[in-house]
């Protein structure tokens, strides 16, 4: 059971989430300059990383507000959660 | 670019959308107690969201406490001013209910629209179950993750989450003890249903 602290509502189940994305994928600066390699890196491709993965997460059922969640793949841990501007960074 | 007046359109009246399922009387197993729980309809009210457009939430909440005398209330809180209840939703964003017969719309829509928030009618897309009795708890408790401890769920305590896995509202009253639960009005069967069943093992009533 993963629960993820909403930074608006508090702690919530998983449940009221729903996944959105990998977050430390930046669109294309100047999309006009940018090459379809660019687009295709930016779109479709995706590490697997085993241990903490920076992610977006819709809360669907609280605020409708997207989060940033730092979640261990391979625990499930949480390891920080932010709004989409701030910086997360694992507690020590 | 100027802002587009939108009127709403006129529409029909409202019914509630339990009306095919809607049982009064006792039902489930009641006790020597009584029943436990109590269900009943909230009909006759207006509701509308408001959203602060970005950056515009301060002027927001300063010209709807210079006006109306409604301070909109922090995360996870409700607060009355007046005749309206402000429920809130979200990042600057609100739920306000009145009875039917404020104006609820057109009053507020008056307010904002100067300083940047906009109001959208919802009156025809939510039910609100008001839920009541000893064991109201329990029950919801069936439904929903939140903790409904008066410790942690205190009055004028909202919570937007899961009920039945239905989207839903938890409004805890203040000095009533009840409970209003606002659901989006296509799901209010299951809602009522789901509901009900819940509340079989104590008894309830429908009033």
């Amino acid at each position: 059971m993963i629960r993820i602290h909403c930074p608006h509502c508090g702690l919530r189940d998983h449940d009221e989430f729903s996944y959105v994305g990998d977050a430390t994928k930046v669109r294309p600066a100047d999309p006009a300059a940018a090459s379809p390699e660019d687009w295709h890196r930016y779109v479709y491709l995706r590490d697997n990383p085993r241990g903490p993965h920076l992610e977006y997460w819709h809360h669907v059922y609280g605020c409708r507000a997207i989060v940033q969640v730092l979640r261990d793949t391979a625990t499930h841990a949480v390891l920080a959660t932010g709004r989409p501007s701030d910086t997360l960074e694992a507690a020590p | 670019m100027a802002e587009p007046e939108i009127r709403p359109t006129a529409l029909p009246p409202r019914r509630s959308a339990l009306d095919s399922v809607w049982a009064p009387g006792l039902h489930g197993t009641v006790g020597s107690a009584g029943p436990a729980l109590t269900i009943s309809r909230r009909p006759g009210l207006s509701a509308v969201q408001l959203d602060a457009r970005r950056g515009r939430s301060a002027a927001l909440q300063t010209a709807l406490r210079d006006t109306l005398g409604l301070a909109l209330p922090e995360p996870g809180r409700a607060a009355a001013g007046g005749e309206i209840r402000a429920l809130w939703h979200g990042p600057d964003r609100w739920m306000l209910i009145a009875r039917d017969g404020a104006d609820l719309h057109d009053r507020v829509h008056a307010i904002v629209q100067p300083v940047g928030g906009v109001v959208v009618d919802q009156g025809h897309g939510r039910a609100i179950l008001r839920l009541e009795g000893p064991r109201v708890r329990e029950v919801l408790a069936k439904g929903t993750g939140i903790d409904l401890h008066p410790r942690a769920f205190a009055e004028d305590a909202v919570a937007q989450t899961a009920v039945f896995h239905l989207s839903a509202t938890i409004d805890r009253r203040r000095g009533t003890g009840c409970f209003d639960v606002h659901v989006m009005r296509g799901f209010a069967q299951t809602f009522f249903e789901s509901l009900c069943e819940a509340a079989g093992e104590f008894g309830y009533r429908v009033a």
